[in-house]
């Protein structure tokens, strides 16, 4: 057989022979190009075809509802969805940034100042509370409006700043119309204690029944 | 005969133009809580080995609650799902060794395919907000659903969690934090109640 072969090579009348001698014609050089063409095709369709059948991967049918792993808009911690394959490329929670600092719930204690506690999480901004108390005392409006402002300066206390010394002047505008009645009438006594919290879960046994 | 004092000049400008902007777009509260459980879940809640899925609808990720707590306090606006659906997501990951999120509706037949043991579905059902002169109480309660491999149901609870502070409105983030601490509650509820029945019924 390898006699064979050799034979087969080195006879003037061989393929490797022939082509290796510079191209006399346009015609040989196409059918060597074409030759190359159906060679490496037909080991391409080959292989695919017995690779696929000898090593089978976990590939997904496209079809069936996919298996994704998003990850965490807030902490970047992976997970497994399964999800429909149309949306397997949008989180519908949001894409993840970067590690949302975890908040520190000592900051709802009484006398526990924002800072104390690092907290860099979102925000309302107070400013535009303000500006419209303001705005209000200003204009000398003492209607229901006014009082519903009210309760946000009773709310923020004195550690507010700025904001609280011009809300001061709304406080004054609301005592001195005719709704003070009202506001006393709507105070609710405040209540003894700290900070407090509640956790509870429990079965509902109707729905079992039904 | 009641005299109308005639507004002039500055006064009269401010006035019309809150009047016709429409003031309860420029005063009020938007909420968005953090979105993140605290150290404290951790040190609280002990991992399970089990295979568990949670499935919410997108209602609950959109979840928005007007709700201002008291006739006399400002507009508020509460976005709770939007960070009710992550702190789900991380509080079952940390409370379950393996944790499965359902972006779909789920089925029996993926449910057999994938091996999920027990599969939740929580949705919201009420959320409270309390505004007093010193504080506020925030307040959320969930219905949660527990099914099987075959998606028969085989318990349903009910969760509450709040957080009652004061001075919330004085402390920059105070709001949004109290309400981070109200949902936080509420997810520890859910994972503890579910952790607790896994345990007793297998």
């Amino acid at each position: 057989m390898m006699g064979w072969l050799l034979r087969l090579i080195t006879s003037k009348k061989s393929l490797a022979l022939r082509y290796s001698r510079p191209f006399r014609s346009r015609n040989s050089r196409r059918r060597l190009f074409a030759g190359y063409f159906v060679l490496i095709a037909s080991v391409c369709l080959f292989s695919s075809l017995s690779f696929g059948q000898e090593f089978p991967n976990e590939v997904i049918n496209i079809q069936s509802p996919a298996v994704v792993v998003r990850v965490h808009p807030k902490t970047g911690r992976p997970y497994v969805a399964i999800t429909e394959p149309e949306a397997r490329m949008q989180n519908p929670l949001g894409g993840f940034s970067k590690p949302v600092k975890r908040p520190d719930y000592r900051m709802l204690e009484k006398d526990v100042k924002p800072k104390e506690t690092g907290y860099e999480g979102p925000s309302s901004d107070r400013k535009k509370v303000y500006i419209f108390a303001a705005s209000i005392a200003a204009s000398g409006v003492a209607s229901g409006t006014a009082i519903l402002a009210a309760p946000a300066a009773a709310a923020a206390g004195t550690g507010s700043g700025t904001g609280a010394a011009v809300f001061a002047g709304a406080g004054t505008a609301v005592a001195a119309g005719t709704t003070v009645v009202t506001a006393d009438a709507l105070r609710i006594k405040p209540q003894d204690g700290n900070y407090t919290r509640e956790s509870v879960s429990q079965e509902l046994r109707d729905f079992l029944k039904n | 005969m009641i005299k109308i004092p005639i507004m002039t000049g500055l006064r009269q400008i401010i006035f019309i133009s809150f009047l016709f902007s429409g003031c309860a777009a420029l005063f009020g509260w938007n909420i968005h809580a953090p979105g993140t459980l605290s150290g404290e879940f951790f040190t609280k809640v002990m991992p399970q080995s089990q295979r568990v899925a949670l499935y919410f609808d997108q209602s609950l990720a959109g979840f928005v609650s007007k709700n201002k707590g008291g006739i006399t306090a400002d507009p508020q606006t509460y976005y709770a799902g939007e960070a009710l659906a992550p702190m789900l997501i991380e509080g079952f990951q940390y409370s379950f060794e393996e944790f499965v999120l359902f972006e779909r509706e789920p089925t029996v037949e993926l449910m057999k395919q994938y091996r999920i043991d027990y599969l939740v579905a929580v949705k919201i059902r009420q959320f409270n907000n309390q505004v007093t002169w010193k504080g506020q109480r925030l307040e959320l309660v969930t219905e949660s659903a527990v099914f099987d491999q075959d998606l028969k149901l085989q318990t349903r609870f009910e969760s509450r969690g709040s957080s009652d502070a004061k001075k919330v409105f004085a402390k920059k983030g105070g709001p949004e934090v109290n309400l981070n601490a109200a949902l936080e509650y509420n997810a520890y509820a859910i994972i503890q109640h579910l952790q607790d029945w896994i345990g007793k019924n297998q």
